[in-house]
């Protein structure tokens, strides 16, 4: 619920005419919300009564791709299956903007790489966007142009994500070479079995003040971690 | 909009499926019972009722109507169903995908009405077939009173309906058969209030029980009452036309106060 401020989505506010700006917009829910008896061919009959600009054929198309059968009940159909019937929901609209809730949660590698291929395929288009919340780190990491990390309702933090992963590094050192490092350059420090694991916002100066230390580049989800473990220190 | 009236009717779609059993029975019992009426067991069972004073020939003629009464609700009452669309929508989810859709509340909320007014008007339509058939079958009633009866009926729906969706959003998913209780009790209500002072002084003739009992005074209510339906159907229809729009009107303004959520 919003509480204060604006929201403009295409630069235009929400308030204005949401349901026109909701053409544009395609979601697709952790859960899928169509009723179980329907087929794809249902789905189809009520979606172009309801999009003006509904694709029926790049919605089958999309069906066939995805190996999804528009004459079976969705209610019969895997979890990925339900997710692929959403993204081809929200494709054939056309829309300039995917919302996504946890997409690829709960999916089989397989299945789950198949779904980044599509967002990928989805965003080489210059006006297409895709919004996505996800627990799953390794598929912002391949997909992903701006991350921001929330934890307990609070932006920890958000940027480029390959400017991230650029700056950030993780230094390994004995407990008794942390004293030498600066503290501005400190996130946080986790003591691990074989010593100190400190992640450092500048490993550039950082590799240049320590170069007897051993330097390595975090994923994002261990920058994700040690911000998260730095707030709940405070 | 129109998708979602196809998405409300394919939710029913069980439902119509027996709704055509549901026609075929009604027809075939109220034929039976017309040519009963007519030429079988009960015209000789009412012949010997009148010869045995036990009963007026009216007196036959309004529990004919009131028997085949009943039998032109149960098509309304089969098809109209719309509690089954509100559950089927919760359990699907289906609120999330219908708040993305790029369709207003109100465009929301009309489907919903057209919804209803599309099965009561599907309803209504087949009764008025079944009943030119049963009218040519029979004297009892004419097809004038027949007309009458499904007005009356389909406008009982539409209020219970009207009712059911207003409070359906007003209590909000899991609530529905709180709302089918609540319409119920709502209707009763509203009757009891436009007649209270006739339905008070049969109570209390009721309670003063005699020899006489109430002296025939529910009795006469009730032949009151069939004839109101018959010949006074189009009070029934304004009224629902009025609690439809009242009823749409806050149905709209809770549902936009909760973004949507119909």
């Amino acid at each position: 619920m919003r509480k204060s401020g604006d929201i403009k989505v295409f630069g235009r506010s929400i308030d204005e005419d949401s349901a026109s700006l909701r053409e544009d917009i395609g979601v697709v829910f952790d859960e899928m919300g169509f009723h179980e008896f329907m087929t794809g061919r249902d789905i189809n009959i009520m979606m172009k009564n309801i999009y003006k600009n509904w694709d029926e054929e790049a919605f089958f198309n999309y069906l066939k791709e995805f190996s999804l059968p528009s004459k079976k009940k969705c209610g019969s159909f895997s979890r990925g299956m339900r997710m692929k019937l959403q993204i081809a929901v929200a494709l054939s609209h056309h829309a300039k903007l995917l919302v996504m809730d946890e997409p690829t949660s709960g999916l089989d590698p397989i299945v789950r790489n198949e779904m980044i291929e599509i967002f990928r395929d989805f965003v080489v288009e210059e006006d297409h966007t895709i919004l996505l919340s996800s627990h799953i780190t390794g598929d912002l990491e391949k997909i992903a142009d701006e991350v921001v990390f929330i934890d307990g309702g609070r932006i920890i933090l958000s940027g480029n994500k390959d400017e991230i992963l650029e700056k950030h590094g993780l230094l390994k050192c004995r407990k008794d070479e942390l004293k030498e490092i600066s503290e501005s350059l400190i996130v946080n420090t986790d003591h691990g079995p074989y010593g100190e694991e400190i992640l450092v916002n500048d490993r550039e100066s950082a590799r240049k003040l320590y170069p007897e230390m051993v330097m390595e580049q975090p994923a994002l989800e261990e920058i994700m971690i040690h911000y998260v473990n730095r707030d709940r220190k405070r | 909009m129109k998708g979602l009236i196809i998405k409300d009717i394919m939710c029913l779609r069980k439902q119509l499926r027996v709704f055509g059993f549901v026609v075929a029975g009604v027809l075939a019992v109220g034929i039976m019972y017309v040519l009963s009426a007519r030429f079988g067991n009960i015209a000789s069972a009412n012949a010997r009722a009148i010869a045995d004073n036990q009963m007026e020939a009216f007196e036959i003629n309004n529990i004919a109507t009131l028997a085949l009464a009943l039998f032109m609700l149960v098509p309304l009452a089969s098809v109209g169903d719309l509690l089954n669309v509100f559950i089927a929508d919760r359990q699907a989810g289906f609120e999330k995908v219908a708040g993305i859709l790029p369709l207003s509340v109100r465009k929301r909320l009309t489907a919903r009405f057209i919804t209803i007014f599309t099965l009561f008007g599907i309803g209504a339509v087949i009764d008025v077939i079944i009943a030119f058939i049963l009218s040519v079958l029979t004297d009892i009633i004419s097809f004038a009173d027949f007309v009458g009866i499904i007005i009356s009926a389909s406008s009982l729906m539409c209020i219970y309906s009207a009712l059911v969706i207003l409070y359906c959003i007003l209590l909000g998913k899991g609530r529905e058969t709180v709302a089918m209780i609540l319409s119920l009790l709502c209707m009763v209500l509203i009757y009891v209030i436009l007649r209270f002072n006739k339905l008070k002084d049969i109570l209390i003739a009721i309670i003063a029980l005699d020899d006489t009992g109430d002296s025939g005074m529910s009795t006469d209510y009730f032949w009151d009452f069939i004839t109101f339906i018959k010949q006074k159907s189009y009070i029934l229809l304004i009224t629902a036309l009025i609690i439809m729009a009242v009823s749409y009107c806050i149905s709209y303004v809770i549902a936009d106060k909760k973004r949507g959520v119909i």
